[in-house]
């Protein structure tokens, strides 16, 4: 793995190199800076996104390099900022705003479902919305109610959106450029506690559809995405130590779920836990069970088990430990499918 | 590096202003988010406010006896460029604990 640091926005003078090893953070201010740079219609803004640079930094740089007409402040007003994206998109503009925190996607829920879900399906295709939402999401910052959310469900239920989770810098990277340059609205959901982890960015090689196979495995697969692939990643090798060889698939798009990756892995480890941090009512896992369910239910070894969020708000950051999911957690669910036995 | 400014913040009941009792902290020092950096009094109470984040201390402003109106800056931190403005905690990375240990037979069918 490459030491290489690099300043987040590049020189353009620059030759960039073919693997750089940076943060998510600077992954995804590298892939705006790129699609500002390349599309010309695209623009970028949000709560202290513009001077600040975002609370996060992922905008940073970016109105110094590219202009106060490209990168700019909203008010603190999230349904605002959504219905500009609208009124943008339908002028032919490709808006990339940003929401700060998951928490205050829910101000904006009326312009997301009722205008960005089925502007082009209500105009037959005339207007389509090529939005793409950036959301922070998930908990582990310890931070206050309403600033870690897990919203996934929420979104992907809405006709006309799709949803994208990112789990390393590698994916942040090339699914951003992805996502904004689809005519159709995505929401971003980037895993604010993994904004400061390091990995390798492979510019040439972006492979931004379907899921990924995280590490590979033969007793059972591990389903997950955002925050929780890391997470599951550490289970693995535990479960590791105890002659269970786990698989670990990162969904990365929550809307389309990749339903045949699903049924490969699953199909040849025969078991499978779905890890989220939203509650567990009506959460994806229930979507993931099914597909699974529907795929492979004649090799199934056992019903597809659900480590998830409980079903009380997402709480602030002090109670986090006891809320998310935890190895503990993930391993008993996994003990839970292992036990399992057909009369 | 980025400097960020606390400014004196409404400590409620409507007053409008504090005086300095008794910096906890100096220039120089790191500080952890909520440790007591400054007793304080106003004219109902005297408290202790605790470090909005963690940082290191650049400046502190109001010597004791000092009168500060609210919002104007009490307290500078010098806090890492990734880190400067963020709501929350950065996540340390740790190697993961277990309790849980895992036992099967699988049948290789």
């Amino acid at each position: 793995m490459s030491e290489t640091t690099m300043t987040p926005v590049q020189d353009a003078e620059a030759p960039a190199p073919n693997v750089v090893t940076m943060s998510m953070q600077q992954a995804l201010n590298l892939a705006l800076d790129e699609v500002l740079g390349e599309n010309p219609k695209a623009v970028i803004f949000g709560e202290d996104c513009g001077r600040l640079g975002g609370v996060f930094r992922i905008t940073d740089g970016l109105q110094a390099k590219h202009g106060e007409d490209r990168v700019f402040d909203t008010p603190l007003a999230e349904s605002g900022i959504l219905g500009m994206s609208v009124g943008l998109a339908m002028a032919g503009f490709h808006p990339i705003p940003e929401v700060q925190f998951d928490g205050f996607a829910y101000p904006a829920i009326n312009q997301i479902v009722c205008q960005i879900g089925r502007m082009n399906y209500r105009s037959r295709g005339t207007l389509p919305m090529p939005i793409t939402l950036r959301v922070p999401s998930f908990g582990g910052i310890r931070a206050p109610e309403h600033h870690g959310e897990s919203l996934e469900a929420l979104f992907a239920h809405v006709p006309g959106l799709k949803v994208v989770s990112p789990s390393t810098p590698n994916d942040a990277y090339h699914l951003l450029k992805y996502a904004a340059g689809r005519p159709d609205p995505v929401i971003f959901m980037e895993p604010k506690s993994r904004y400061w982890q390091k990995g390798p960015v492979e510019f040439a090689a972006g492979n931004p559809t379907g899921a990924r196979v995280a590490k590979e495995g033969r007793h059972l697969t591990l389903v997950a995405w955002g925050a929780m692939v890391s997470r599951c990643l550490q289970v693995a090798e535990l479960a590791a130590e105890d002659g269970i060889d786990v698989e670990v698939l990162d969904l990365r798009w929550l809307k389309p779920i990749d339903a045949e990756a699903l049924a490969r892995s699953v199909g040849k480890t025969r078991r499978a836990v779905v890890v989220h941090e939203a509650p567990l009512t009506s959460g994806l896992g229930a979507e993931v069970a099914q597909l699974i369910t529907q795929s492979c239910f004649d090799t199934l070894k056992a019903p597809v088990e659900r480590v998830t969020g409980f079903d009380v708000p997402y709480p602030s950051g002090d109670l986090e430990d006891e809320y998310i999911p935890n190895i503990d957690r993930i391993l008993f669910g996994i003990q839970r499918v292992l036990e399992y036995r057909r009369d | 590096m980025t400097e960020l400014t606390f400014p004196l913040p409404d400590l409620g009941e409507g007053l409008i202003e504090a005086t300095v009792l008794e910096w906890l902290v100096e220039p120089g020092q790191q500080v952890e988010r909520n440790q007591a950096i400054v007793e304080l009094e106003t004219s109902k109470s005297a408290l202790e406010l605790p470090s909005p984040q963690a940082g290191k201390v650049v400046r502190i402003h109001g010597a004791p006896g000092d009168t500060v109106n609210v919002g104007e800056p009490l307290i500078v931190f010098e806090v890492p460029d990734d880190t400067a403005g963020i709501v929350g905690t950065v996540p340390k990375d740790e190697a993961p604990k277990r309790r849980v240990r895992l036992s099967a037979v699988l049948d290789e069918d």
